[in-house]
């Protein structure tokens, strides 16, 4: 274990899934097969985790998340153990450094992290080393790699394999979204041109490589054929980003009718949970063009398919005697 | 106090006072430089009457190949960390450090972990650089006081030999900063500045691609370049000179460029690091380049250059030792900073070695320029100038093994080319590179 953390890996591991970085495009692409199988064999599902413990460490409270990743652990046969970091003693003043020793200590198989500071999964998979699997799930406002792949996943499913003929819209605050810049590397990767983001300056990076930023929904909608919304958090207000909800669902909030200026058999997606008269209609989200369920159904799967290849490269590793 | 004196032959001497950079022989003793003589071409300047008594007792040392330089001066190191900065410590692993830097003199800049505005602590920190008696170790304190409501009591800090005066962190209160610039210039202390805003500056990272990358909250240049304008708006009001330290963007420099002269003397540094590397660097969120000021990006670092190149910009270490638990954390949590004081010359001959600097654009940025920004007579080989010298090796190597710096967070992760050898402090050699 490296003690001395600061200075990253030198390559990427294939047991550590921190971001959608270098991800190529064949291995999204069978991630995305291999979570239809698993979704679709239900109670069928292969014991790939038998025997191997998950440890669920969040730092950030998320019970949507969590209780995916649990579902996934024991569909394929694995314990999982959920360390709450407010009743831990890391809230008692242990570091995570610290944490992470004493965790590591006790031999589990795979860490799935969430935390609220950018580039701690990277800390994590730098401070724990080879012999551990380590999913991110979600890392401040960095990278959240198995919703982006949920994401694409579910895109598939309804618009197809032509990556490089997909015009995705992604609506709202994007400068702090982890979900927003894993779809966007995703996407990258597998040859999608035409990404836009729109929102107020405010919650929009000065610039995004490979996006085309626009303030106005009627600049940004037409032609696109997924649009994605994401949550407005509260602090944003506070914090002097939009003067108030009410002005951004007026200018920003998906409607059925902004819906019509997209594509005709244009999707609306959302990470949730979703704020309803703030990111979007009732009606949008209740509308034909929803996936938002579908997007439920996706993450769970393609944890499990995420797992289950872990899983598996964690056992390789260990008949080598790595 | 030993009244030998130094003979130094056959070394590449660099005045930058009197722009001599030639092969030669210098003279000195504790009573200051002697004599410069130059192997070709007269000497820039006659030697002191006690020239020839001096060389006829003198040490003589046959420094070929080396570079003789005046000692450093550092207008920017921390030489302490947690508590003992406060009460105004120097660790004796710093001190030790900034002479195996080849710096004769640091100034010790206000933080807000450690403001320097107990004139106990100051006198503390001078006392102890006195009782040293090795190095000068020079204190910016505090303008406002431990509150930061109301002005620090700078008559009491003067006294104390602060050499000036600096925020030790954003003024947001335009009224309380304007008055203490007024006061710290009726007490004839220079300013010393920190720009950074205290909002737009809340990030980890520079504004760029890797912060968006990466989701770091980022620093946008505006954030220094403000601050560069109200604090030369507020000071050109009272005529008070201003130093700006430990810049980092085009943007600072092309403002400092606009703007009329003045009556104001502004003078600024950059520290090491943003010359060397930019934002890139924080791929995979590598805490060690977690730096306040942050890297920025290319277009940053050539303005830099080219500010060092024109002889307008300082390097300053902006050294902060630091254990190695204060960067064990994911990126944006650990602390910013790095130990670069212990070295300086070879960092900066790496600028030099890959054609970005000329030599004497180094040793001026390192000596002369820094002494002139507060009116030291220091950062020169004249006859009659205080002996601080310094001996640079280009061929030589500084290892990563024997630092002296407690600092656990120095960047460099090989031994860099060029080592300084010795270092001289007012004529009496105070350190000398083993082996």
């Amino acid at each position: 274990m490296n003690a001395t953390a600061g200075k990253p890996q030198d390559r990427a591991l294939p047991t550590h899934l921190l971001d959608l970085d270098t991800l190529a495009a064949k291995d999204i692409l069978g991630l995305c097969d291999r979570a239809v199988q698993l979704r679709d064999t239900g109670s069928q599902a292969p014991a790939a985790l038998q025997g191997m413990s998950v440890i669920n460490l969040f730092f950030e409270g998320s019970t949507r998340t969590r209780s995916s990743f649990q579902l996934a652990t024991e569909r394929l046969g694995g314990r999982v153990l959920n360390f709450d970091v407010a009743t831990s003693s890391t809230s008692k003043g242990e570091t995570l450094l610290d944490t992470l020793k004493t965790l590591a200590a006790m031999s589990p198989d795979i860490f799935v992290v969430r935390h609220g500071t950018s580039g701690a999964a990277n800390f994590v998979s730098q401070v724990l080393g080879e012999g551990f699997g380590i999913v991110n799930a979600g890392d401040g406002w960095h990278a959240h790699p198995t919703q982006g792949l949920a994401d694409i996943l579910t895109i598939r499913e309804q618009l197809g394999d032509d990556w490089a003929q997909r015009r995705v819209v992604i609506l709202g605050d994007i400068l702090h979204s982890r979900t927003a810049r894993s779809l966007v590397k995703g996407l990258s990767s597998l040859g999608t041109r035409d990404i836009r983001t729109v929102g107020p300056r405010t919650l929009q990076p000065a610039r995004f490589e490979g996006v085309t930023m626009h303030s106005a929904v009627e600049d940004a909608l037409p032609g696109a054929d997924v649009v994605m919304a994401l949550r407005l958090q509260r602090e944003r207000m506070q914090r002097h980003s939009i003067p108030s909800q009410r002005e951004y669902f007026e200018l920003w909030g998906v409607t059925p009718e902004r819906l019509d200026l997209a594509a005709p058999g244009a999707i609306l997606m959302h990470p949730g949970p979703i704020g309803r008269g703030g990111d979007l209609a009732s009606a949008a989200a209740d509308g034909p063009a929803s996936r938002i369920i579908e997007q439920v159904a996706n993450g769970v799967a393609m944890r499990m398919a995420v797992l289950e290849r872990i899983a598996g490269l964690l056992a390789r590793q260990r008949k080598k005697g790595g | 106090m030993s009244e030998q004196a130094w003979l130094l032959r056959g070394g590449r001497i660099f005045d930058p006072a009197t722009d001599t950079e030639a092969l030669g022989e210098v003279l000195f003793s504790a009573e200051g430089v002697l004599e410069v003589r130059p192997e070709s071409g007269g000497p820039p300047a006659p030697p002191l009457p006690e020239a020839k008594q001096a060389r006829k007792g003198a040490q003589e040392l046959d420094v070929e190949g080396c570079w003789v330089l005046p000692g450093l001066i550092d207008a920017r190191a921390r030489l302490a960390a947690g508590q003992g900065e406060l009460s105004g410590e120097i660790a004796i692993s710093e001190a030790d450090a900034a002479l195996a830097a080849g710096a004769t003199t640091v100034l010790v800049p206000p933080t807000t972990e450690a403001p320097l505005v107990d004139p106990k602590a100051v006198r503390h920190l001078v006392g102890e650089a006195r009782n040293m008696a090795r190095l000068d170790i020079r204190a910016v304190c505090g303008l406002l006081d431990a509150s930061g409501e109301a002005l620090a009591e700078l008559g009491a800090l003067r006294k104390e030999n602060a050499i000036a005066a600096g925020n030790q962190h954003f003024i947001a209160n335009t009224e309380l900063m304007a008055n203490a610039i007024s006061y710290a210039r009726s007490l004839q202390l220079p300013l010393y500045v920190t720009a950074r805003d205290g909002f737009l500056g809340r990030g980890v990272a520079h504004d760029g691609p890797q912060a968006t990358s990466l989701g770091l909250a980022a620093i946008p240049a505006a954030a220094e370049a403000l601050e560069v304008y109200r604090w030369r708006c507020l000071a050109e009001r009272v005529g008070s000179p201003l130093h700006f330290s430990a810049l980092s963007s085009a943007a600072a420099l092309e403002l400092l460029d606009m703007l009329p002269p003045g009556e104001v003397a502004t003078s600024a540094d950059t520290p090491i690091h943003n010359l060397l590397h930019t934002d890139e660097a924080l791929a995979g969120y590598d805490s060690r380049y977690h730096l306040m000021p942050p890297l920025r990006g290319e277009a940053d670092r050539q303005a830099l250059l080219g500010g060092v190149r024109a002889g307008s910009l300082g390097i300053c270490s902006n050294h902060r030792p630091l254990p190695g638990t204060a960067k064990a954390l994911p990126f944006g949590d650990g602390e910013p900073g790095a130990s670069s004081l212990e070295l300086l010359l070879p960092l900066g001959y790496r600028l030099v070695k890959d054609g970005e600097l000329t030599p004497m654009q180094l040793v001026r940025a390192l000596t002369l320029t820094p002494a002139a920004s507060f009116g030291l007579e220091v950062g020169s080989l004249q006859p009659g100038r205080r002996a601080n010298l310094c001996l640079f090796d280009p061929k030589g190597s500084t290892g990563l093994d024997s630092l002296r710096s407690a600092g656990q967070n120095h960047i460099e992760t090989q031994p860099l080319e060029g080592a300084v050898l010795r270092t001289w402090y007012r004529g009496v050699q105070v350190y000398q590179r083993d082996g």
